[in-house]
């Protein structure tokens, strides 16, 4: 499934209007908003269609998934928006991630848990707010013009004495080039779960931390908490490949798909935005024209064109003022 | 004081994970109208207590207490079953308030009040006494809650 849907639910008592972008979408917040009602008035049209009494407005089927037989409702689903309840005790597993990679489907979970097992993306989580009768969705977690989150936002940040990614291939090779030359000590954390240890470990330190947002949605909560009690500011980009492709350095990278990546990327194909990217990049420096730019995919180095100062400062001009 | 298991239970007899099953199946009448129960409820559902089988929802009108969110569902079995541990993230941290009430009532008691947390619960800006069961140790505020639980979330 590609594009933003919108999606109305509404009986006599309650009216939901949200737009869902991308594969996977997360509701949390306050108790007493609404959530239950709106995966409860799911379910029974799930069960009864029109005859619930629910009336649902989406150019796709939305079905609620249930506890009991879930694997194999989930089996004759394609092409739908498949919403799940906290209460189903499957949520954490890596069955339902690998039940869900290359389905066609969307899915919202109504949840507080961090779901490690997914990489849903930090701009995917929301609240739910409430006028009446009316209840929409709002995002839950905000970031400045240079994609800084929680604290530190619009504000002059000092410089950070290191700077910590996730990426250990292709983008730590780069940042570790970049900041070193200024004199900042450059680590990685070796994935995402690894940023939220290694900040752990460096307690009063003053970190730049830089992680793809496409997937760090599980691991937002807890990194901003321990960043708002500590010196640490949180850069969350797209991915590394998202900010090359954004930095006018590679010919051919399409506007279009940078600026609505939702209508592009194929939620069977690609299990998190940051896949895409990083394959729409291989695939684009593999064209004569971005040969000095080759991007490989194993990410075990990067070409010397992205470490040149001038064109090593657009990448960074895009996270950094 | 409050006792707080961060993260997943495992199998545990005594742990509930789906809160809002079990308090429609096992809630007693006399919950409802206690005074702390018609708090709880009016704080977090906007909604008032008429009777133990009765409550005007400013959404849905009169309804059974079965149609109360999963918050304030988990909220009343904390303060009236002490013989399970709950899962507390079906409560926002609008309910957190009330978690550290209901802890301090039963503390009167001498008795202690044990949840099960899967997310960091903000409890606010103001300190505390909270019980880390994963490490045994007690945390005073949010800072230090943080800290010490993070890892198991």
């Amino acid at each position: 499934m590609t594009g933003n849907h919108h999606v109305e639910v509404r009986n006599r008592d309650a009216v939901f209007k949200f737009d869902l972008i991308r594969n996977i979408t997360i509701v949390r917040g306050d108790s007493g908003t609404g959530k239950t009602t709106l995966y409860e008035m799911i379910s029974d049209h799930t069960r009864l269609k029109d005859q619930s009494g629910v009336n649902i407005r989406c150019d796709k089927q939305c079905v609620a998934l249930t506890d009991t037989d879930w694997r194999n409702q989930l089996g004759n689903t394609s092409d739908s928006i498949v919403f799940i309840d906290e209460g189903a005790a499957f949520l954490k597993t890596k069955d339902l991630a690998s039940s869900i990679e290359g389905t066609d489907n969307y899915y919202v979970i109504f949840c507080r848990d961090s779901l490690h097992e997914l990489p849903y993306s930090v701009e995917e989580i929301y609240e739910i707010k409430t006028s009446g009768k009316n209840h929409s969705f709002k995002k839950m977690y905000g970031h400045d013009t240079s994609f800084v989150y929680g604290k530190g936002r619009s504000s002059a940040r000092p410089k950070p004495d290191a700077v910590l990614t996730e990426d250990s291939g292709s983008g730590y090779q780069f940042y570790k080039h970049y900041f070193e030359s200024r004199d900042i000590e450059c680590f990685t954390s070796g994935g995402n779960s690894g940023v939220f240890r290694w900040v752990m470990e460096n307690k009063g330190r003053r970190v730049f931390i830089i992680a793809d947002g496409a997937a760090f949605g599980s691991e937002i909560d807890r990194v901003l908490k321990i960043a708002s009690s500590s010196d640490m500011t949180l850069c969350l980009p797209e991915s590394f490949e998202w900010l090359i492709l954004r930095s006018g350095l590679i010919k051919g990278a399409s506007e279009k798909i940078l600026d609505d990546p939702s209508s592009y990327i194929d939620s069977k194909d690609h299990f998190s935005w940051e896949r895409y990217f990083t394959q729409y990049l291989v695939e684009l420096t593999d064209r004569p024209e971005n040969a000095p730019f080759k991007y490989y995919s194993d990410k075990g180095r990067i070409a010397e064109a992205y470490l040149i100062d001038i064109n090593a400062g657009k990448i960074i001009s895009i996270i950094i003022d | 004081m409050l006792h707080i298991f961060f993260g997943d239970m495992g199998d545990r007899p005594d742990a509930i994970f789906n809160t809002s099953v079990y308090f429609n199946n096992t809630y007693k009448d006399g919950w409802i109208t206690k005074p702390l129960s018609k708090e709880i409820i009016k704080a977090v559902d906007k909604s008032e207590v008429i009777d133990e089988r009765t409550i005007m929802s400013p959404v849905f009108g009169n309804m059974s207490p079965k149609k109360l969110s999963g918050g304030v569902k988990t909220l009343l079995l904390i303060d009236n079953d002490s013989s399970k541990i709950f899962n507390a993230s079906t409560c926002g941290d609008n309910c957190a308030e009330w978690i550290l009430r209901i802890a301090e009532n039963k503390a009167a008691q001498k008795k202690k009040v044990v949840i099960n947390l899967r997310h960091l619960m903000d409890f606010g800006k103001g300190e505390f006494r909270i019980y880390i069961e994963n490490t045994n140790r007690i945390v005073k505020n949010m800072d230090e809650l943080v800290w010490e639980a993070a890892e198991f979330v």
